[in-house]
Parts: C-alpha cells; structure tokens; sequence
C-alpha cells in the first residue's frame, strides 16, 4: 500500500487515515480518506483508479446497508468533509448544497423562511450527497429525481463535471442528474447539488383514521386528496398530512372526516419516518396504488410489519429475522417477489445484513437491463473502483 | 440485399418513402434553418418492425433517425447526415388506459392532444401540454422532455413517465420502468427521456395521467411594460403560490395577434400581458386568485380580469397560443428561441432582448413561459435571403451568451438538436460533454442511432456554417 500511501498523503495532507482493516459491509477497510476541498477529491479519485484501489464511498452512512454484498473495496472515503460553493437564493427558491452537509442543518437554515429543503432525512446525520446518491424517498416530498436541477460530480477520471445548472427548467444535454440520483455512488461522487425548494404550504393539517372498517379503494382515495401531502398506513391507522392553502387544507380535511379522520396536532410522521427506517430486513414494494392492501397482506403474512403509502403505490415490510438462518431469508425474499408480483412493479432490499444480501441482487429483477446498466458503469468507472460490489449484478 | 429493397420487405410498399419529392418534406423538422436529406423515411407498424429496420440500417452500415411529427424545433428529426427516418406515426394506438390506477400505455405516434381527449371522459388527463400538442407527438415529447404552459405547476414530460419500451440502437427490446414507476438500478427512464432520439427509438411509452382539477381560473393583467408584469410574476411565486401557469406576451407580440386573425381584442398600447391560470378546489382556487389580483395590481397592473366563461377563457389565452401563427404570417420563416434564466433576470434579459433584436434590424417578439424563467424570443424572417439569415443567426447566438451569462441555460423545452450543438460549450466543459458521451457510448457504442445531434462538431465553437462540418466529433478520452 505504501507508494499509494505517500501518493495519497500529498493530495490530502492529514486526510489519509491507514489503520489495521476494519470490517465494513463484507469489506475489509485498509485506509480512510477525508478529502476537504473537491479538487482534492478528484485527484484522489484518479489516483485510486491508478492503483486499482477500490472506495466505499461514506456520507452520513444512514443508508450504507442499502446495497448488495460484499464490497470489495479496501479503502474507505468520506464525503462529509468536503468544502465546495454553497448558495440559498430565496428570490428564486434553489440552493445550491455541498454533498456532505446534513439535510437537518439545511433544513434548520431554512426555518422560518418562505422555503423548505424537500428531502427527508433518515436520521440527523443523513447528507445531501447520501439522500441523492441514494433517490432515498421519504412520505413527505417524494423522490429527490424530482427536486434536483444541477450537480457537479467527482468521476473515476479524476474530472469533476457539471450537469443541469440552477434553473428551474433545463434541458440542454442529457439528463445526467437522473442517472447519478439512485446510482448509488457507482458512477462518481456527488459534490454539490442544486435543488429546487418547495414553498412552505400556509397551512399543515395533521389527520389519523382507523384503517379498519375502510374498503382499500376509499382510503387510497382519501390518500390521493389535492393536497394530502402524505399518506402512511401503520398499525391499523392511516396518517395523514394536509398541506397547501388555507382553503384547500380545509377541503381535504373535511373529505377525511368522512373516512372517520380526526385531527391532531402531532406530527406522527417523525416516528413513522423512524419506523420505516427499521431492520434488520427490510423490503420494499413500488407498484400499482390499487394492489396497496392486496401487497400489504402478502408483506405481512410472511411475517412482515408493514408500512404502506398508498397514493405512491409503496408498501415496506421490515422482517425481524435470524439473519444467520439461510431458510428464513429465503422465505423473506420469496415473499418480497411474491409481493412485487402482485404490485406490477420492482421491489428493492433496502436493509439487511451482509451475510443476507450474500449471493442476491438487493435490486430486484434486474432482469434484461443488466447488460445495459453494466455498460453504463463500466464507460463511467472502468476500473471498477467505486463502492464495487454494491451495484446491480454486484458490479 | 441493397437497403431500400430490405426496407421495403420489411414494412411493404406502402411503408417506405423513396421519391425526391416525397423525401422533400423531411428535409426539415420545425427548424427550417438547418436541413438534410434521407435516403428514405420508413413507416412501421409495431415494434417488431422498429427492431428489423435497425438491424437492417446497422447491417448496411447506415444511420438512423427516428421521427415523430417533425414539430421539433431544434432540428432533432433532420437526418442531418442521411441515413433513414423512422417515422413512427403509424404507431399510434391507445393500447390501454387503467383509470383506477391512473395510467396509460401508448404508442408513441399517439398526438398528446389525443391522449388527453381519449381519457376526458374518465376526469383525467395527460398534463405536459406543449403548445403544438394538437400535432406533436408523445415519442417526440419524451424524446424533448417536452414543457408547456402548465409546467410551473405539473412538471415537464419526465414527471410523467412511468415506462419505456426502448428498441436499443442494436435491435435489442428493453422494458425500462413499469406501470407503477421505479427503478432496478439505475434510473433508465428519467436517462433516456430528453435524450433527443440519441440513445434508441421509443416503441412504447407508459405515461401517468392526472385528475382533471375540480376548477379553473384563467386570469388576465394587463401592464404598461414587461418589468411590472415579471414583478408580479416574482411576487407571486415569492409568497409560495404554485400557480398551474404564467405567461408573459409583450407587446410586439399583442399587435402582432391584433392584426391576425387570432385578435383577442386586447389593448395595443398595452406594454404586457400577463395570462396566470389557478386550478384546485373551488374554494382554493377563489383565494388563490384574490392573492394574484392583489399582487398583480401592487405590482402596477392597469387591469386584471378573470374569465367569466369558457368563450372569455379562449380569448385570453389566444394572444398566447395565437402567438406562433401571427408571428409566422410577418415573413415566410419563424425561428422560435428557446433559453432560460433566472427568473428574476428576466426584466433586464428582455430589454436586452429586443435591443439585440432592434441592431440587428430583425422582427423579434417575445412570448414566454414566466414562472419558470423560459424565453422564447420568436424572430420572422426569410431563409431565401442570406444576409438577413446570417443576421438572424447572429443575434440567435448573442441571446444565448446573454442568458448563460445571467446564470441560464441555452434550451428550456426545445433541445440542443443541431441547432445548439455549437453552442454546448457556453455552458458545459469539454469534461462534462465527455460525461454525456460516456451515457451515448453506453448504448450506442458505433454513434449510428440519431448522429450529428447535441454534441459540438468542432473544438470550437466560432465556425458558424453547420454544414461544413463533421459530427459528434467530440473527443472520448
Ligand atoms: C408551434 C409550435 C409550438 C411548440 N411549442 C412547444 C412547447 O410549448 N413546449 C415544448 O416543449 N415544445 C414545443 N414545440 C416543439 C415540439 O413540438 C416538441 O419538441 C415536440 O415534443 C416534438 O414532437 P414531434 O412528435 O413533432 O417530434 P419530432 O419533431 O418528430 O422529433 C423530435 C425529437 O424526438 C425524436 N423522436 C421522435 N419520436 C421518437 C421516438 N419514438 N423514439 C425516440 N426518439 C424519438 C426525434 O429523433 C427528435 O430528436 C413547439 C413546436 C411548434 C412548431
């Protein structure tokens, strides 16, 4: 490692770590590199790619087990320290964020004026860079694909390029931020993002209903309101938040009523957030919103508890299984494809141990894209050093 | 087998186009400017044919360019270096709408105004509305990621692709995304949407459809001069309203609809007109349109009416949508611009707009799509005459070096096509255009699906006849 070492060490003065390896999603870590400014980044991009040196790339690891196994990578980098321009215009509601800052700092930035930053973050320590490179969707906002207009990333190549750029509407050359949200660093490292901030809505509204005593088709009616901005069955109860004007939130509201709704003033959707973050197995189901309850049923007599959002067709099931017993992990797969079947859309693994995911493609049916999207990645990363292993058919 | 003669047992006699008269029409697409003759246009019927006629370009070495109405406007449907054209009008069937779980699966020679008009009935709709959605079609709007009026509030194309079949520039039949959405991996339908035909030939496409909102408010302000309207455009979207559209048309533009058969009766003095369009639940839509009124009119409004009918909502939007027309009657050619700014540029933009277009003697007006900042400065002009070509040219260029200036972009709806290859490189290194070639090498390692679109042809970006040059020669390191 050493002549990697020095080389590294004079990119990123005190920002190379070489420590005795340490175990990290089935990898076994020789190294950590903290770059702090971009270019530093590259540099060190291009100097792994010399050395065939492969990285797990870090951010703020809320969504790491989301990937497939094992890594192969021997060097761990770190994307939080990363300096780069940042910028908040209110007048035009974009910003443009560092990859490594929280989506709570950002979002606590933004308290109190007119905008807000819609992501939601799993946990306080999620970064931007991580709930991009991820697509991670939260009830709230929906996927990050549709809220990112710019990007500039890090490659293999040790350049760093830009997509998009700070408008609203775009369409000069491809649609790389399209590719790199959900790549899950396989393609390059994402360095700052420029995103289109929603308004604060005048007015949230707070609704629980029993979920019990509903036919399936009246609640997802009730979850596709105007202005329902999230709709979550957990428990037997259905959450809902209202957001929009004054007069809208009151229309839904009372449609709600009829459902059985009463409102409250808790904001249940924080432990939801968190409850939907759980594992240690944990599936997801992306299909046709009609099938919700038909694909909840599936997810939870398999043993799943369930999580659904019925107007976005989601469905999560979180399995508390032996994850050293190969017969109940195959058992838990097999329902998660029973359940996609059934839904008419892909499912995902999106937390499970090492020694589960071991051998199977965490995404799903990958099915006849596989050659293309090996295309893809090897034209971006030819070397195969970013998080290799993690992507689809383990490249 | 020569060529023509494999095309033709392919899709039969009355599938292929050869004559130079019949080839004429498809020297162009919107864009008259720049042009280039196939060797043929074929027309198939299904995907299968879609598949053989590629096989049977790449086995005689020739490229391909797929077509849909040849509305486009960036040149993107110009086989600009030969080759053949696959026109998929042909292939324009609903194949099936599910209302519970608001979905349609069409062909993409589907008119997008048909889409909305075939599932009227069910209370939905298709939303990303182009102004040309009476012709376009819905393989040209994913190929464009296509914009409208309504996009301030509903998005552009991608917003609503659920799915693609994709026939790959060798032949291949991939399904990208579902009828439910998501992805396994990466995001292949938001990648190949705005691809501009460059990455293979649409075959089919599954579209989200929208409930048809409960009401409807079409208001109208008149202003003295465009800096008032797009300030009531900033204070509008700065207090958080997400109206479905605004519009600005200037003045040039109202006396241009005024003296045309498109007359909405509106003030010719006035310097600005501005269309806003609430939609919602009733009571929503009633507030949202007090707060508009008041903006607009703290932001110097003359006037401001809402339609009290369906006849007065027509004639408010037809100076917008009558725009195009009466621009295209001042001379034999309309180049219609198309760039992005800052929204709130978009006063000093303008000015320097028209100044541009003033030195360099042209009829220019500008109608654009305020709320999200896209210009669409619209030039009359005569092809014939090469000097007053060259002139149009010029200013073209200086209009897109203002707006990348002013922290914009080159192409809001239209594409980069031929007609902004060049142009590229005021925006993007050569770093980030080999990023973009990496995507096009992916899935089209030989270039033969669509050439000669998006990428520079040269180094440098000061030649200025396009057809002296080669194509996509963009370096691949
Ligand atoms: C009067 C007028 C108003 C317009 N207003 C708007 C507007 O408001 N917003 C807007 O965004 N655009 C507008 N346009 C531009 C144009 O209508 C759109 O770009 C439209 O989407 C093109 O559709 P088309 O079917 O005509 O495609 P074409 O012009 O035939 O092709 C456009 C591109 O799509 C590719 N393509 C076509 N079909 C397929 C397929 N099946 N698979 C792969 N690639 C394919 C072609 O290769 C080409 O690159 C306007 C044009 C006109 C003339």
């Amino acid at each position: 490692m050493s002549s990697w070492v020095a080389e590294m060490e004079s990119i990123l003065p005190g920002g190379v770590e070489t420590h005795a390896p340490v175990a990290l999603e089935g990898a076994k870590l020789e190294a950590t590199l903290r770059p702090e400014s971009r270019e530093a980044l590259a540099a060190s991009l291009r100097v792994s790619r010399e050395h065939g040196k492969g990285l797990l790339i870090v951010g703020g690891s809320t969504e790491l087990s989301f990937a497939n196994a094992p890594c192969t990578a021997c060097v761990r980098l770190d994307t939080v320290g990363i300096r780069t321009e940042r910028e908040i215009d209110l007048e035009e509601g974009v910003a443009l964020l560092p990859a490594g800052e929280t989506v709570r700092s950002v979002q606590a930035e933004l308290a109190g004026s007119s905008f807000e930053l819609p992501f939601d973050a799993a946990g306080p320590e999620a970064t931007i860079g991580g709930v991009v490179a991820s697509a991670r969707q939260g009830f709230r906002y929906g996927p990050p694909r549709d809220h990112v207009l710019g990007m500039l990333v890090a490659l293999p190549s040790g350049e760093l390029v830009r997509f998009g750029g700070r408008v609203v509407k775009n369409v000069t050359g491809y649609d790389l931020n399209k590719l790199f949200t959900g790549s899950f660093g396989s393609l390059g490292v994402i360095v700052s993002v420029w995103v289109r901030l929603q308004p604060v809505p005048e007015r949230v509204a707070f609704v629980a209903a029993p979920a019990d005593g509903h036919e399936p088709a009246a609640l997802l009616q009730g979850a596709r309101g105007a202005s329902v901005r999230a709709a979550v069955v957990a428990s037997s109860i259905l959450h809902f938040e209202v957001a929009g004007d004054e007069a809208a939130v009151e229309h839904d509201v009372a449609r709600l009523r009829t459902l059985g709704g009463e409102v409250s003033s808790d904001d249940a959707f924080g432990g939801l957030e968190e409850a939907r973050h759980g594992g240690p197995f944990r599936v997801r189901v992306t299909g046709r919103p009609t099938r919700w309850a038909e694909v909840s049923q599936i997810l939870a007599a398999g043993g799943g508890v369930v999580i659904a959002e019925p107007a976005r067709g989601i469905v999560r099931g979180t399995f508390a299984l032996d994850d050293q017993d190969e017969r109940s992990i195959a058992d838990a797969w097999n329902c998660a494809r029973e359940a996609s079947r059934c839904a008419g859309g892909p499912f995902a693994i999106e937390a499970a141990s090492v020694s589960a995911r071991y051998g199977r493609e965490v995404y799903g049916a990958v099915g006849a894209t596989a050659p293309l999207q090996r295309a893809i990645k090897s034209r971006y990363d030819p070397a195969g050093i970013l998080n290799p292993g993690r992507f689809v058919g383990n490249a | 087998m020569r060529l023509v003669s494999a095309l033709r047992a392919i899709v039969g006699d009355d599938g292929i186009l050869v004559r130079d008269e019949e080839l004429f029409v498809y020297e162009a697409d919107g864009l008259t400017l720049h042009r280039g003759r196939p060797v043929a246009v074929v027309l198939p019927r299904d995907k299968t044919e879609v598949q053989r006629i590629v096989r049977s370009c790449r086995e005689h070495e020739v490229p391909f360019v797929p077509r849909g109405a040849g509305t486009g406007l960036s040149g993107g449907a110009t086989a600009i270096e030969g080759g053949v054209i696959i026109e998929l009008q042909r292939m324009n069937r609903i194949v099936r709408v599910d209302e519970n779980d608001r979905f349609a699966i069409v062909q993409p020679g589907v008119v997008n105004a048909d889409l909305s008009k075939a599932v009227a009935h069910l209370d939905l709709f298709y939303a990303p509305d182009p102004s040309s959605q009476q012709a376009c079609t819905i393989g040209g709007n994913v190929a464009e990621n296509s914009g409208g009026p309504h996009t301030l509030k509903y998005g552009t194309t991608t917003n609503h692709i659920l799915g693609l079949e994709l026939v790959t520039p060798d032949g291949e039949c991939l399904q990208l995304g579902s009828e439910a959405g998501g992805t396994n991996g990466y995001d292949l339908v938001g990648t190949v949407v705005g691809s501009e035909g460059t990455l293979g030939i649409v075959t089919e496409v599954t579209v989200r459809l929208t409930p048809v909102p409960e009401t409807v408010a079409t208001m109208l302000g008149i202003f003295d001069g465009v800096v008032e309207a797009c300030r009531a455009v900033g204070a509008v979207i700065g207090a958080g309203l997400v109206p479905a559209a605004m519009e600005i048309v200037d003045q040039r533009t109202i006396n241009a609809v005024e003296d045309s058969r498109y007359a909405a009766g509106l003030p010719r003095d006035a310097g600005a007109i501005l269309i806003v369009e609430a939609d919602g639940s009733s009571a929503s839509v009633a507030r949202q349109v007090e707060r508009i009124r008041e903006f607009a009119e703290a932001s110097g409004a003359r006037d401001f009416q809402v339609a009290r009918d369906e006849a007065e909502r027509v004639r408010f939007w037809r100076a917008r949508k009558g725009a195009f027309g009466a621009m295209g009657r001042l001379a034999p050619d309309l180049y219609v611009h198309d760039a992005v700014v800052p929204r709130k540029k978009l006063p000093e933009i303008l000015a320097a707009v028209c100044e541009i277009g003033d030195r360099h003697g042209l009829k220019l007006s500008n109608v654009f799509h305020a709320g999200d900042g896209n210009l669409h400065p619209n030039i009359s002009f005569d092809r014939r005459d090469a000097e007053e070509m060259e002139r149009v040219i010029a200013a073209g260029e200086e209009i897109l070096r203002i707006c990348v200036e002013a922290g914009g972009v080159i192409t809001g709806e239209h594409g980069v096509g031929t007609e902004k290859r060049d142009y590229m490189r005021l925006l993007f290194s050569e770093a980030d255009l080999d990023a973009m070639m990496k995507l096009r090498l992916a899935f089209d390692p030989e270039r033969v699906c669509n050439p000669g679109k998006i990428f520079p042809t040269t180094r440098f970006c000061a030649e200025s006849n396009p057809k002296a040059r080669g194509y996509d020669e963009v370096p691949i390191s």
